[in-house]
């Protein structure tokens, strides 16, 4: 009799501890399940993140390489118009190089051609010698 | 009779007269070659651009004044060795010194600057060897840098002078 208490007590304990056993198995299940779409969702949003993260930088370096270029375009821009400043000034500077030439060489021959060579007149003068010296 | 030669001899008296006063077409003066002193110089123009006239009233100043003919040619600096082409010319013409032919030529000052002189000379001769007369002249730059160093006042210019001569 005893013995069949105590089967009777141990096989309720142990029915009681399977019910207990599967109630415990199914809340861990739901709380695996909870935790992967949690782990899911994270993931997602992690992606989605770096996603975004990936797309500022590329803007980034889509506008650091278009700014090096509007830099190396004017650099680029500023050595033409210096070169062609350059050409300018040295065209001009030959110019007036040859143009100086000329006067002096028509100055020189108008000297030599004069009807009457004088030197040149000093304030000190008088109106006398002035006039002497242009012919009056 | 005696009255009629005492109105003859009254008519040539007066003719005599009139004629020595010039009033019958008046005496026709020379000149003649050599230096002539001027006196009475004073402007003629406006102003004295070229600022000369200085020379001109000094009591010093002489001119030359060669004859040939109906032609007179004036040295203004009675320099022997002046160039043709630098003395003005006119033509006398009773007592008129008139149809002026220019002097157009070119003094360099030193080797910087070329000035273009034109000048002519008219007159009257109002005595023997006497006249008045009047210098016009006009300098502008024919090469270089006139602003300085010229016989000048400023370049460009044009002055005219008025003075009398009489022959030394």
């Amino acid at each position: 009799m005893k013995l069949f208490i105590a089967c009777a007590v141990s096989t309720a304990l142990l029915v009681g501890c399977s019910q207990q056993a599967e109630a415990d198995l199914a809340t861990c299940k739901s709380d695996l399940s909870k935790a992967q779409s949690e782990a899911t969702s994270a993931k997602s949003a992690s992606d989605q993140k770096v996603a975004a993260l990936e797309t500022q930088l590329k803007q980034a370096q889509d506008q650091l390489a278009a700014n090096q270029k509007a830099t190396d375009d004017a650099a680029a821009a500023t050595a033409d118009k210096a070169a062609a400043d350059k050409a300018t000034a040295d065209k001009t500077a030959a110019g007036k190089a040859a143009a100086g030439k000329k006067a002096a060489a028509e100055l020189k021959q108008a000297v030599e051609k004069a009807d009457v060579k004088a030197q040149t007149q000093t304030k000190d003068a008088t109106t006398q010698q002035k006039a002497k010296a242009a012919g009056f | 009779m005696n009255l009629r030669s005492a109105l003859v001899a009254a008519s040539l008296a007066a003719v005599a007269l009139l004629t020595s006063c010039g009033l019958f077409g008046g005496e026709t003066f020379t000149l003649s070659s050599g230096t002539y002193k001027v006196s009475s110089a004073t402007l003629a123009s406006a102003n004295d651009q070229c600022g000369l006239l200085g020379a001109y009233t000094d009591p010093a100043k002489v001119i030359g004044i060669t004859v040939s003919g109906s032609t007179v040619t004036f040295n203004l600096a009675n320099d022997s060795a002046a160039a043709a082409n630098t003395l003005p010319t006119a033509t006398i013409n009773e007592n008129a010194i008139e149809t002026p032919v220019e002097a157009n030529y070119t003094v360099a000052f030193g080797s910087t600057c070329v000035t273009r002189i034109h000048r002519n000379v008219i007159g009257d001769i109002t005595a023997n060897d006497e006249g008045a007369l009047t210098l016009a002249f006009s300098v502008a730059t024919e090469s270089g840098n006139c602003s300085s160093g010229t016989s000048f006042s400023a370049v460009p210019c044009s002055s005219s002078y008025h003075f009398l001569v009489k022959k030394e």
